[in-house]
């Protein structure tokens, strides 16, 4: 249901752009690749803001919805450790989303029936949009952890996910204020940033890589070449170590192992203290 | 079988477990009784592994909790007091999934699946969702999911509450029936009556701490040992009471048609000396016996509320000397 909504919203944004081209086309006879180009640009960024927009939903409800039912507990009481029941439903979060992004592949390709982009980089494109789905999956699934109840959880998610993706771009629009042209270096924030990896290579497919410096530059910012030249790759992997951080914090707030460890570290201090009285 | 030693546990500031001690033995089929907020729940979840203690030590088999997690867990069966059940799915399926979970699969797990469906009284459901099942039904397969991996220990929080009558019957009949395979089994309850009916120890806790545990008849006789003396008389009432009246050890009497109840302070020596007394004196005494007290009436007496139910039983007399 959710895929078929999804694609049936990429198919009508790609086909209605296609389509206003060819019909303009028709009429003036002139043939405006760029124009298929943009509307594949358009379609590209939907896909994954809807997809970032979703992610949260798959996560955040897996551990409070399992408290909510009762079973959460029952779970503990089996073979399985917080760790195999966290990192399980990430998985299964991570399938489910991957099945969304690549029934989506087919609406990517509408805009661009007259070429432009090379199908290997729209896959590419794909894979590199997912691993930020593992970035807004781990949110989901931290703020599940810490969450109560599932809807408390959604929105802590939601809340996270905009801190994430809307934060750097306003906190480096506030400090760009302040600041002189070019000074502004809290860009480099931007890594953390969700949708800067999507952007840097969406440029960088359509030919207009130089457009990523322009954005820089609007925020008063201009960070050297190497990090402008491998903006994507470091975002990717700044973010796949927040994703980490995140899967990691939301470990650790989970019973029982949070008792456990406190419980161990007693005991040792507990021993130690005696032995050093003995 | 199960050792809680001075286990504590706090919530913040909130001691929820103080120093409790606990040892269940093997086969005991154990009543865990307390008011609301004593602790029961911090207890049995630290009993099932699902929470680890501040400090003190859980063992069960003589195995503690901190050396193998997973191995101490297995030999838990824990039926919560929500079911705990997954509505979306098949009674089977669910049955199923949580073998998986206890590291049991394939043949094997349709195997203790079906067999412990048919042992539950659930064998013509396996293909009914869960949310279809009535809340009996639903306790019953809590119960067959909890022996999923044959535990030698069971722990039921509250199974007998919202039961209508005969599925509490069918409950305890299999509760009796996995006391008598040998297994232990622990039940914390309200139902005090349940408790009484079918347990053979019993502990109370109250503020954390437990405040008395035992098997169940030394825990009544205990507890009940200051109960007032019954005496039922045939007549003569008037040289009976001026009788008790000269006895040191009677502090109090109080009459009811033809009992009279007397606090007696003597030692049970004294207190068989006294009927000896009496009959000799041709006092014609039909019955003489200590106050029967209930469960109830104990759980009541241990957990601060004694006070008021011996003055709501006192009230009941005709007249007090």
């Amino acid at each position: 249901m959710l895929m078929m909504v999804v694609n049936a919203i990429l198919f009508v944004v790609g086909l209605a752009g296609s389509s206003s081209i060819i019909l303009s086309m028709k009429q003036n006879y002139n043939m405006n690749y760029g124009a298929f180009l943009r509307v594949y640009q358009s379609v590209v960024l939907l896909d994954y803001l809807l997809i970032l927009f979703i992610a949260p939903v798959f996560t955040a409800g897996s551990i409070s919805g399992e408290r909510e039912r009762g079973t959460f507990d029952l779970l503990l009481t089996t073979n399985l450790t917080t760790t195999d029941i966290l990192l399980e439903k990430l998985a299964s979060a991570v399938i489910s989303m991957s099945m969304v992004a690549v029934s989506g592949l087919p609406a990517l390709l509408v805009p661009l029936m007259f070429g432009g982009v090379h199908i290997q980089s729209v896959i590419f494109l794909l894979l590199i949009m997912m691993a930020e789905a593992v970035l807004a999956l781990s949110i989901g699934m931290f703020a599940s952890c810490i969450g109560r109840t599932s809807v408390r959880s959604i929105a802590i998610a939601y809340a996270l996910t905009a801190a994430v993706t809307a934060g750097p771009v306003i906190l480096a629009a506030i400090i760009g204020a302040f600041v002189p042209a070019g000074q502004n270096r809290s860009v480099i924030l931007f890594a953390v940033d969700p949708l800067l990896p999507v952007i840097a290579i969406l440029l960088d497919q359509i030919g207009e890589s130089r457009e990523l410096e322009v954005l820089f530059r609007l925020f008063k910012g201009m960070p050297d070449s190497g990090f402008l030249r491998h903006a994507a790759l470091i975002s990717v992997l700044t973010q796949a170590g927040m994703s980490f951080g995140f899967i990691m914090c939301a470990l650790i707030s989970i019973m029982p192992q949070k008792s456990l460890i406190r419980f161990r570290r007693r005991k040792v201090e507990k021993e130690e203290s005696s032995g050093y009285n003995g | 079988m199960l050792k809680l030693s001075g286990v504590t546990k706090f919530y913040g500031r909130f001691c929820a477990l103080d120093g409790l001690n606990l040892n269940i033995s093997e086969g005991a089929l154990f009543g865990f009784v307390g008011p609301n907020g004593a602790g029961k729940t911090t207890a049995i979840r630290i009993m099932t592994g699902i929470l680890y203690p501040d400090s003190g030590s859980v063992t069960v088999g003589g195995m503690e909790i901190t050396e193998d997690p997973l191995r101490y867990k297995s030999m838990i069966g824990y039926v919560p007091d929500s079911f705990g059940v997954y509505n979306n799915l098949r009674v089977g399926e669910y049955m199923r999934f949580f073998a998986a979970c206890c590291g049991c699969d394939g043949r094997d797990a349709d195997r203790r699946t079906e067999h412990l469906l048919k042992y539950v009284g659930l064998e013509d459901r396996t293909d009914f969702y869960v949310e279809a099942l009535s809340r009996g039904m639903k306790q019953k397969l809590a119960l067959a999911r909890a022996l999923i991996n044959d535990p030698p220990l069971l722990i039921m929080d509250e199974p007998t509450s919202g039961l209508d009558p005969r599925t509490r019957f069918e409950f305890k009949q299999i509760i009796e029936e996995l006391s008598d395979q040998g297994k232990t089994i622990i039940i914390s309850s309200h139902i005090l009556n349940d408790i009484s009916e079918l347990c053979t120890d019993i502990g109370i806790i109250d503020q954390g701490s437990i405040v008395i545990s035992g098997r169940l008849m030394e825990v009544m006789r205990v507890v009940t040992a200051e109960n007032p003396i019954i005496i039922s008389m045939a007549g003569k009432m008037t040289q009976a009471i001026r009788f008790l009246k000269q006895e040191n050890d009677v502090k109090s009497m109080a009459i009811k048609g033809n009992d009279i109840m007397i606090n007696f302070s003597g030692s049970p020596k004294a207190e068989a000396d006294l009927l000896k007394r009496m009959i000799d004196s041709g006092i014609p005494v039909r019955s003489f016996s200590r106050e029967k007290g209930s469960l109830e009436s104990i759980f009541m007496q241990l957990t601060g509320h004694g006070e008021e139910h011996t003055a709501s039983s006192y009230d009941a007399t005709e007249s007090n000397y």
